[in-house]
């Protein structure tokens, strides 16, 4: 059994992946993190080669229908232990045309699309001192990236940012572009406007409700708590 | 007044209406976000807009409204620049993706419609606002400023409120139906003429349990309105005694349960492809409350099952009870790569607990279970007037 190890990167997976897809022989894909040396198994090195990353992500929206692709990088932001071998297993069964409507992958790829589109509502700017807009988050994937887009369509000319403050990293824009940075958490001041802003949105958002219709079994489980610290009308 | 309170009272008048969706917009610049859900209020119901009257300082005096003159209350107003700049300030922090505008008509109904006109100008012209803008259209506004309202608002609404003529008459005497219905005709013209007008249609709205109207009625008028105007939404909003008791008797309790079976019907009709007489059959007049519409189909019809899921079209799959728009279309998709069975189709979002009395996969069902309408039934239908299983051993003089 061969033993491919890749740097834990998203192109050092696709690497990988493609290897391994083009062996006849049984592989496991462990990154970095994962691998612990077995007696058995002959470990590979592989180093991430951003060119074959990216033919092979071509290849993979070639060869299989478009959301294929999409699902490998849901997975690999879903963060879950032994990615590698779920994706190549994912992708063995697709190539044999097995059904994979109920692999784990596929459901790695619902639940990272949920906290997406969750998360496209739940992100809260604020407006803080140097003018920047700042949305703190602690989304349950890595999907900062994800959000990235939408958030640049919407913002004209100001510069924003959005903090995973528990992974430490954060998306930088300035109007339409953006890039991901680390980013430790810090605070910062907020501006002076900011707090008559909010209220008046917490006052909108309390009186919004129809007295006679309240149903928070209903709200909350449509806004878990794990929202609620950066949600503004909840603090 | 401060504006804190100013946007209390005004939030407060503008809750009572059921729209809050901000879909079916395709304005370019609004970043393709369509129905993002921002919160849900302690209601339960989702926010996607900043829904807030103009004023709620009236002219007309209708039974049914908050706002009607004989009614004690501070009455108050935002002007065009305070609502524009609390949209822009809300939207640039994720709170909200647009706006919902509506009013009491204050002076006159040209009046009313020229300041809420005034506010999202502002917001269009001025900054260059991307997001997605509702409109409420004034009965009775001039017809030229309906039309560039049209122009700058994805969606404009004129609410109908009352289900029939008789009960517009008693109960909003100074209101004709020809001022509802003339600019309904004249919004629907204009859209279908207009290029970038009301991109995302129009809607309306009907109150629910104020007037005797029955669930034949309503629906009735609601498949004529949609056939009509092409209405991208109808809203049913269960009657809340905020109105005048003199007028509107009897009703302690917004008639919630009515108000969520009048939507089930309205969705078979809309994309269910049940006709108005699948969902109310000529010999009843309002719905089953206990049993939702589609149940109550499919216990009627029963001899259209059990409907095989290897097989079956998906108009066929979408008669079967628990089997949605969303499922429906992962089954066809997923038996493209394989056979289906009973255990797969939960992880496709079929409801089970209802479908399994309607279906077959491979040839077989799921055994055990009552094959016959009657007793079926009961499993359907609500907790509330479900037979509770009798226990095993019964203590000695019955339960």
């Amino acid at each position: 059994m061969q033993e491919l190890v890749y740097n834990g990167s998203f192109p050092g997976l696709l690497t990988a992946l493609g290897k391994a897809l083009a062996g006849e022989e049984e592989v496991r894909i462990w990154s970095k993190e994962e691998y612990r040396p077995s007696l058995f198994g002959t470990a590979k090195k592989v180093k991430a080669d951003l060119e074959f990353a990216l033919a092979f992500k071509k290849k993979l929206v070639f060869d299989f229908p478009e959301p294929v692709y999409r699902h490998v990088l849901y997975a690999y932001l879903a963060e879950e232990k032994g990615t590698g071998n779920l994706v190549f297993d994912f992708l063995q069964k697709l190539k044999r045309k097995e059904p994979a409507f109920t692999h784990r992958v596929a459901e790695l790829h619902q639940g990272v699309t949920r906290e997406k589109v969750r998360m496209l509502g739940f992100v809260r700017f604020k407006k803080v001192d140097p003018g920047y807009f700042y949305a703190p988050v602690r989304p349950k994937y890595n999907i900062i990236g994800l959000l990235a887009p939408h958030f640049a369509s919407r913002q004209e000319k100001q510069e924003w940012v959005i903090h995973d403050l528990g992974r430490e990293m954060a998306v930088l824009g300035r109007g339409k572009v953006w890039e991901i940075h680390p980013l430790p958490q810090i605070r910062f001041p907020e501006d002076f406007e900011e707090e008559g802003i909010q209220k008046l949105w917490r006052e909108h958002f309390k009186v919004l409700a129809v007295p006679e219709r309240i149903n928070r079994k209903r709200q909350n489980s449509l806004v878990p708590r794990r929202y609620w610290p950066h949600l503004t009308e909840k603090g | 007044m401060e504006l804190v309170e100013r946007l209390r009272i005004l939030t407060a008048g503008a809750r009572y209406d059921a729209s809050c969706v901000s879909s079916g917009s395709q304005r370019k610049k609004a970043g393709g976000s369509l129905g993002i859900c921002h919160s849900w209020t302690e209601d339960g119901r989702c926010v996607s807009l900043l829904k807030i009257l103009q004023t709620n300082d009236c002219i007309y005096n209708c039974r049914y409204c908050v706002h009607r003159t004989d009614r004690d209350g501070p009455r108050t107003s935002l002007s065009a620049r305070e609502i524009a700049e609390l949209t822009v300030n809300f939207y640039r922090r994720n709170y909200i993706e647009g706006l919902f505008l509506s009013s009491a008509v204050k002076g006159s109904p040209d009046q009313a419609m020229e300041t809420m006109l005034a506010s999202v100008k502002i917001l269009r012209e001025e900054y260059k606002f991307p997001g997605y803008i509702h409109l409420k259209g004034i009965p009775g506004a001039e017809e030229s400023l309906l039309k560039k309202a049209g122009f700058h608002a994805d969606r404009m609404s004129v609410n109908i409120e009352l289900p029939s003529a008789e009960s517009l008459k008693k109960l909003a005497p100074q209101k004709k139906p020809a001022d509802i219905f003339n600019p309904m005709h004249f919004l629907e013209r204009n859209r279908r003429e207009e290029k970038g007008f009301l991109r995302a249609g129009q809607s309306t709205q009907l109150i629910i349990g104020a007037s005797p109207e029955s669930d034949r009625e309503i629906i009735s008028l609601a498949s004529y309105l949609y056939d009509k105007f092409s209405l991208s939404r109808i809203f049913y909003s269960a009657y809340i005694p905020t109105g005048d008791p003199r007028y509107i008797p009897g009703v302690q309790n917004p008639p919630l349960l009515r108000e969520h079976r009048l939507y089930q019907a309205d969705w078979l009709f809309r994309f269910y492809h049940f006709s108005f007489d699948d969902i109310i059959p000529p010999a009843q007049n309002d719905l089953e409350t206990e049993l939702d519409p589609k149940a109550g189909w499919a216990l009627r019809h029963f001899e259209f099952f059990p409907v095989e899921i290897n097989r079956a079209s998906y108009r066929e799959l979408l008669k079967i009870p628990g089997v949605g728009l969303v499922s429906a279309r992962r089954i066809i998709k997923a038996r493209k790569e394989g056979t289906l069975d009973f255990s797969d189709l939960g992880k496709l979002g079929v409801v089970m607990k209802r479908a399994r009395f309607f279906i077959i996969c491979r040839g077989r069902r799921i055994p055990g279970l009552p094959g016959d309408p009657a007793n079926i039934r009961p499993f359907l239908t609500m907790p509330a007037s479900r037979p509770r299983q009798r226990r095993l051993f019964a203590p000695p003089g019955g339960e």
